[in-house]
């Protein structure tokens, strides 16, 4: 029963998420209404995490009234509104099942033993214990220097749902590990919502299964990879798929995906890693400016406002945490990385060698790099015809960029980049892997709701 | 159309071959506690003694804590910075092999403890006074 804070900490984020998605008017049944209220859930409780650890408030019962606050006003509003009110129970959860299965299997292996990767217990654990013991993310206790190797200025979501959950009596050795299948169920659960709309649920459930079957997403034991290594990997990958599969829909039928509801998921990507601060700001302006050329004002102007929100969001931390020490040769977001990024390119072919090796890990990515090199000659052959379709290869391309220049750049252990590779490289490409999901359900036609712009934007 | 269901199939047929052959390396469930996490081995049986040493630095209540390192001890030293929050864990790199230097090192770092592997093959820990 060490799992039950767990599960509490789960269910504020349900509660919250949902509530908070009905006021922002984004509709989703099912499985998908499940995963991106959770996803929304925890992306709210990093914002009450950050703003109320500049009082040192961070304690259970604040965060608790705080996600229940939100949580009863949106569905207070959901119930009392004529719109057709949102089912949690419906959308096909029989085709989800097996992906389901997946998911369960991880829970067991979470619950199976104690928190052990060298990462976790040097960082988003700890991280989490002193939010709890501290009352606040950023205490002064660890502003001294000696602090930066265990990154005290690393983002807060993570923190906070592993804070809460030590609020609520979480035990730090054998009550963490089961929050972190629940990124990879919200992750699932947004293919599959997804797939659904435009391949129907049984092809919808083939897609969701094998995207689950992926080792290094759902199974793998080694190196902080696998969905229940507690580690903020997986849950970037949903956040980053949530968005793109968010910012896809909107594109097509912007009535059925209010924007507010993609800011939550953008600040969600923003304060889980730095990674997804980077990888956000990037993708979204190099989205806007994709969508300008295509003539897709809405679209650009949509990912401009997106990319605001995520520099807002990447703003606030950096304020709030301004005391935390960062680790020397660790500091990739200031202002000297172009000039390093120049210096790095003889180590070029060294980590081009090492990437190619790694995608080919059979046991640990199956056949999901093969694919996309497939879809790649599909999409030639004809089968891709609209800009739209091509977003997610766009995305992968970016994130392998940004993967390539971060090892350009690093000065991790005086340069060692090679070792660094060997210890992070599979959980960074992890982030991108589910983009090859969507990029095979874009090769099925959109369905277009009655009465929906669904067709008019996605033909740019 | 059909090309998206030639991929999906591609995917789920390969994907069950891939997660087959991981979980014949790797069982279904993998349980235990952390030394079994870590392979068991010498480095298990280290960490299984590390926590019982740990468990006693714990309740001296010290507030900065040396761990002496070497090549291969980044479990350890994870282990030990999550078991004895709040206190701080600093590492000392490799270099500072023997318990004299440790201490020397220790002390002019300002830390009150140290925790090192000795030439005995034991756990060995001091209070520091700075």
């Amino acid at each position: 029963m060490q799992f039950i804070p767990a599960l509490g900490t789960w269910g504020l984020c349900l509660l919250a998420g949902f509530g908070f998605l009905q006021l922002a008017g984004l509709r989703r049944n099912g499985p998908e209404g499940v995963g991106l209220a959770l996803l929304a859930g925890a992306a709210l409780l990093a914002l009450f995490v950050t703003l109320f650890s500049i009082p040192g408030w961070v304690t259970a019962p604040v965060l608790a009234a705080a996600m229940l606050g939100v949580g009863a006003f949106g569905v207070f509003e959901a119930f009392r509104g004529p719109e057709a009110r949102p089912s949690l129970c419906g959308g096909s959860w029989l085709a989800f099942s097996p992906a389901l299965l997946v998911v369960a299997l991880a829970f067991a292996q979470a619950a199976s033993r104690p928190v052990y990767n060298v990462d976790a217990q040097r960082r988003w654990v700890l991280h989490g214990q002193w939010t709890a013991e501290y009352e606040t993310a950023t205490p002064p206790a660890v502003e001294d220097a000696t602090w930066g190797t265990n990154h005290p200025s690393y983002p807060p979501l993570i923190t906070g749902v592993t804070a809460l959950a030590l609020e609520l009596g979480a035990d730090r050795d054998t009550g963490l590990r089961p929050l972190f299948p629940v990124f990879l169920f919200a992750l699932l659960a947004v293919v599959f919502g997804f797939a659904r709309r435009r391949a129907g649920p049984r092809v919808a459930g083939l897609i969701t299964l094998s995207l689950a079957l992926v080792p290094a997403l759902s199974f793998a034991d080694e190196l902080g990879l696998g969905a229940a290594a507690a580690h903020a990997d997986v849950a970037l990958a949903a956040f980053l798929t949530a968005l793109g599969v968010l910012f896809l829909d909107r594109l097509e039928d912007p009535d059925r995906t209010p924007l507010l509801a993609i800011v939550a998921i953008t600040v969600g990507c923003v304060w889980t890693k730095n990674e997804g601060m980077a990888f956000a700001l990037v993708m979204l302006s190099l989205t806007a400016v994709l969508l300008l050329f295509a003539r897709n004002r809405r679209g650009a102007r949509d990912s401009f406002t997106l990319f605001a929100a995520a520099l807002v969001a990447t703003l606030v931390w950096k304020v709030v945490a301004r005391n935390m020490p960062v680790a020397e040769g660790e500091d990739y977001v200031s202002g000297g990385i172009l000039a390093l990024l120049a210096g790095g390119f003889e180590r070029l072919p060294d980590i081009l060698g090492r990437l190619g090796a790694e995608l080919v890990d059979f046991t640990l990515w199956g056949p999901v790099w093969l694919l996309a090199g497939l879809w790649v000659l599909a999409a030639a052959a004809g089968k891709v015809r609209t800009l739209v379709s091509w977003l997610p290869l766009v995305w992968m391309v970016l994130g392998f960029s940004l993967v390539i220049a971060a090892y350009m750049v690093t000065g991790w252990k005086d340069g060692r980049f090679i070792v660094l590779m060997d210890v992070s490289l599979a959980r960074l490409l992890l982030h991108h892997a589910p983009l090859v999901a969507l990029m095979i359900v874009m090769l099925f036609p959109s369905q277009p709701a009655p009465g929906s712009q669904i067709g008019k934007e996605a033909s740019a | 159309m059909s090309a998206g269901l030639a991929l999906a199939g591609l995917w789920l047929v390969a994907g069950v071959v891939a997660i087959g052959k991981r979980a014949l390396n790797q069982g279904l469930v993998a349980g235990g506690d952390v030394s079994e996490a870590w392979r068991g081995g010498e480095l298990g049986r280290r960490l299984s003694e590390l926590e019982v040493t740990l468990d006693e630095v714990h309740e001296l209540g010290l507030k900065r804590v040396a761990f002496v390192r070497s090549d291969g001890a980044n479990p350890m030293i994870s282990l030990a910075t999550h078991r004895l929050f709040p206190a701080q864990v600093v590492p000392i790199w490799q270099g500072q092999k023997d318990l004299v230097k440790g201490l020397a090192s220790a002390e002019k770092m300002g830390l009150d403890g140290l925790i090192r592997f000795g030439p005995n093959g034991a756990w060995q820990k001091a209070a520091v006074k700075p």
